[in-house]
């Protein structure tokens, strides 16, 4: 009898487990539309314009890289839109691979938390999708430019945001940072923008610089060697490469710093009722180029070498930072944060006025950069008769 | 319930009548037809009668079955005494001067009861008859054809003996015996089988069996009653601890060295004749990783071996399922470019994935059962049919995708890693992909934790099926998912081993 009982307890489960999930959120893999990336634009009356970037699966051969078909949907909302398509295309659009989202220049001025709120909230889109504001007129438009090796748009920008830790010039920023930063104690949120230029064969999309933030507005953008010298400050250097210029009797000579490691360090000083800033930057590198020759036999000349470089680099810092003081005055260097971290009671007082504090900073920058070896070359090369 | 008990018992009354007790008596005639009586429609029983040349007054009488006995023995050291040699004087038509001076035979005995007769002769032994004696002598005389030892084909090693058990009982006996000569070990002998009467021994080291399990293996034999035990697997299957469950809990080998080796850690072993497959037991879920080569091999490469042959059943078990739940319920799983693939591939498949995948499964299957008892040539057809028809027929008419072919087959082919535990792992991998078709790996992870709360259930013996994986005791820890040398194995698995339990260091 006992195991008569069990069997039926067994066939309830299993029935039960058949019948009242009964295959819930089954979906087949080739009925999935998969978006690479979404450009966000604004229609000509307010409403969103969508236009995605989506793998090309039904004329997929396996010996030939997968295409991009382009989409585009408009409503009154991102969730609206989405579905809109529907009666369009037909495709179930499926963002659990997404990897980019690109806000158009008049989206990033009006609000970014707009269109980002879906983003978050929506359970398939992920967290760590790479936010991007186009510098163009529309965000759609830099779809239209194949990228030379990869087939799919998104594929080789995120592609191009991965290889950033061997340039630095561009800071990859997921959802989740940007909202971070836009809801974080003293800082201003940063995106990278893009922007159309000429290659060799037609025109192509590049990562131009940065797009700078207060609260989820847009404010303007830097270049990208701004970018550089911001990601210096941001401690986001995880590669790239210093160009030092030497003067020396025959003219400016160059030579070229690989970035090893670098490190860096925001201290907030309190004296005097008055908030000052310390920037200390420990940078390990080694000298990767010798362009003019310069001789660098013997510690000395090595340490005029470092100096040189270093006085450099505090400059380009020190520039970005009134650049920014005076143009923006959004504090992207978070360095109000490091005053909220740091002394949480003068933060407590200082926080209302921090936009007018943050104009007059005064910031002081101390460079350090190491020069590990001089590559494989000791002494420059002699050029003979 | 009652029903079953009343046919046992049925069984038992009939069983007794047919061993009703019948003597010989003073008459050769009468006697022979007695055993005639018997052998009745069974034409290769032989009757010989026979006489001594000088004195030919008594007459003697020899039956046998043809094709059991060696016909030369019966011919040197029955006939040829009898016939040829003058009998010592004291012989007066006496069967005791019979057998001690006149047979030439290592065994043989006096016997007077015809029902024992009647079965020492199926055995393959003569009987002798003497006019005016009612007794008789059984003289072993025992000779037929047998496989001559061969590597056995399922557990083939590239170091080691090469000798595997064969049909004959007592053949295995002295393969384990020439092993192990040492007085402690046991053959202990039952007799199995109401029609089959098969000589079922149990071997054991005496001073390391752990007597528990030896007394309830012998209870449980001795209350086995069922017609006839053709294999040991059948003897398993009698007397296994949980013989609904899709996994073993005694173990089998056809080398006599592991059954040694397995005997020196306290296990017992049950041979049976006309089996060349012995039993193991208490048998533990982590032996079906084992192989006796390990022991004979370089530490690391049997630590990686085992390793491997762990990875290849976790493999083979949820590889196909895990396909399933992750193309069906959890794509963000899956790399996107992999994802991009596996996606194109299975565009235009009419087929949802649970059912391409179970269909294929299914052919794997088939293909794998078709092999097994095909001849050479035949199972090379087979592969190649396999191959073309699966491999590219199917893809190129998008009836399956590639994918699946793929997972199905390196399903198939770690599920050759371990062949012993081929059976569980099959509807172990079935239920898989049906629990991961309806519920996703949410599913299978409730399938898992099911199979591994039934594995701690189950007993083999009295011995908990994962002891040896549920202990920190370097006895228990070093010699499972890797082999640790063989100094580090001091002791002997507790439970498993009786009272005795150091491996090394102790001296007789």
């Amino acid at each position: 009898m006992n195991s008569l009982k069990k069997l039926l307890t067994l066939l309830y489960v299993i029935l039960f487990i058949m019948l009242c999930t009964a295959c819930w959120d089954y979906r087949e893999v080739d009925r999935l539309t998969i978006v690479a990336g979404i450009a966000i634009d604004k229609a000509y009356d307010d409403d969103l314009l969508l236009t995605f970037e989506v793998a090309d699966l039904l004329g997929a051969k396996s010996d030939k890289p997968i295409k991009s078909v382009i989409m585009e949907s408009r409503g009154e909302t991102f969730m609206s839109a989405i579905r809109n398509i529907l009666s369009k295309d037909n495709p179930r659009l499926y963002f659990g691979h997404t990897t980019v989202a690109i806000l158009s220049r008049d989206i990033a001025e009006e609000g970014a938390m707009k269109v980002v709120d879906f983003l978050l909230r929506d359970g398939e889109p992920r967290l760590n999708i790479n936010l991007f504001v186009s510098e163009e007129e529309t965000a759609s438009e830099l779809f239209k430019y194949k990228p030379s090796l990869t087939e799919l748009f998104s594929v080789e920008l995120t592609n191009i945001m991965d290889e950033q830790k061997n340039l630095a010039k561009a800071i990859p920023v997921p959802a989740y940072k940007f909202v971070n930063a836009v809801s974080g104690e003293g800082i201003s949120a940063v995106l990278p923008s893009l922007c159309i230029v000429d290659n060799a064969e037609g025109k192509t999309v590049k990562v131009c610089g940065t797009a700078i933030f207060k609260e989820d507005r847009l404010q303007g953008f830097i270049s990208g060697e701004d970018t550089f010298t911001l990601s210096f400050i941001l401690d986001e250097v995880k590669g790239g490469v210093i160009v030092a210029k030497k003067d020396s009797e025959t003219g400016e000579k160059k030579v070229t710093l690989e970035i090893l490691d670098s490190k860096t360090e925001i201290k907030p000083v309190y004296s005097d009722n008055k908030i000052s800033i310390e920037i200390n930057i420990d940078v390990k590198a080694f000298l990767n180029e010798n362009m003019g020759g310069i001789e660098l036999k013997g510690e000395d000349r090595r340490a005029e070498l470092k100096k040189c470089a270093e006085e450099q680099m505090n400059v380009r810092i020190k520039e970005l930072i009134k650049k920014v003081q005076e143009g923006y005055g959004a504090d992207i260097f978070g360095f109000g944060n490091s005053v909220y971290k740091n002394m949480p009671k003068v933060w407590k007082e200082k926080k209302d006025e921090w936009g007018n504090i943050f104009r007059d900073l005064e910031v002081t920058v101390n460079t350090n950069i190491e020069i590990k070896h001089l590559g494989l070359l000791l002494e420059p090369i002699k050029i003979g008769d | 319930m009652k029903t079953i008990k009343d046919m046992k018992n049925k069984r038992r009354l009939r069983n007794e009548s047919i061993n009703s007790k019948k003597a010989l008596n003073k008459s050769l005639e009468d006697n022979v037809n007695l055993f005639m009586e018997f052998f009745k429609d069974d034409d290769t029983v032989s009757v010989r009668y026979f006489s001594n040349r000088e004195q030919d007054m008594i007459k003697f009488c020899i039956i046998y079955i043809d094709g059991m006995v060696d016909p030369e023995t019966v011919n040197r050291n029955i006939l040829q005494p009898i016939i040829q040699r003058t009998f010592p004087k004291n012989f007066y038509g006496n069967m005791d001067v019979v057998l001690e001076q006149i047979v030439i035979a290592n065994n043989a005995e006096k016997l007077c009861n015809v029902d024992e007769l009647v079965v020492r002769i199926l055995r393959g032994e003569s009987v002798l008859l003497m006019d005016k004696s009612d007794e008789a002598i059984a003289i072993c005389t025992k000779g037929w054809k047998s496989r001559s030892i061969t590597e056995p084909e399922n557990e083939k090693v590239q170091r080691g003996p090469k000798e595997g058990f064969v049909e004959p009982v007592l053949v295995n006996l002295s393969m384990i015996r020439r092993r192990l000569p040492t007085p402690n070990l046991k053959f202990k002998k039952l007799v199995i089988g109401v029609q089959s009467k098969t000589d079922v021994y149990v071997c054991y080291l005496d001073n390391i069996v752990n007597k528990q399990i030896l007394d309830e293996l012998l209870k449980r034999l001795k209350n086995i009653s069922y017609d006839g035990i053709l294999s040991t697997g059948t003897l398993g299957e009698l007397i296994e601890d949980a013989p609904y469950s899709c996994f073993d809990t005694i173990g089998s080998t056809e080398r006599p060295d592991t059954a040694a080796a397995l005997m020196l850690t306290g296990r017992i072993i049950v041979l049976a004749d006309g089996s060349p497959t012995a039993l193991t037991l208490p048998f533990l879920f982590e032996e079906y990783f084992r192989s006796n080569e390990d022991y004979y091999i370089n530490i690391y490469f049997s630590s990686i071996s085992r390793i491997i042959r762990i990875l290849s059943f976790i493999i083979t078990v949820l590889a196909p399922g895990l396909y399933v739940a992750i193309l069906t319920f959890h794509q963000e799983m899956v790399p996107t470019p992999l994802l991009y693939s596996l996606s194109a591939a299975r565009e235009g498949i009419p087929f949802p994935t649970i059912l391409e995948t179970l269909g294929l499964l299914f052919v794997f299957e088939i293909l794998r059962e078709a092999g097994l008892r095909i001849t050479l040539q035949m199972g090379q057809s087979i592969s190649i049919l396999g191959a073309l028809v699966l491999g590219t027929a199917a893809v190129d008419a998008r009836i399956v995708s590639a994918p699946v072919i793929i997972v199905v087959a390196i399903s198939g082919l770690t599920g050759m890693m371990t062949l012993k535990i081929k059976g569980a792992s099959i509807i172990i991998r079935l239920i898989m992909v049906l629990l991961a078709g309806f519920l996703g790996l949410y599913g299978m992870v409730f399938g898992i934790m099911a199979i591994v709360f039934h594995l701690c259930t189950l007993r083999s013996f009295g011995v908990p099926y994962l002891l040896t994986l549920t202990s920190l005791k370097p006895e228990m820890v070093l010699d499972t998912a890797i082999r640790a040398p063989i100094w580090f194995l001091e002791k002997r698995i507790r439970f498993i081993a009786g009272e005795n339990r150091g491996h090394i260091g102790e001296k007789e």
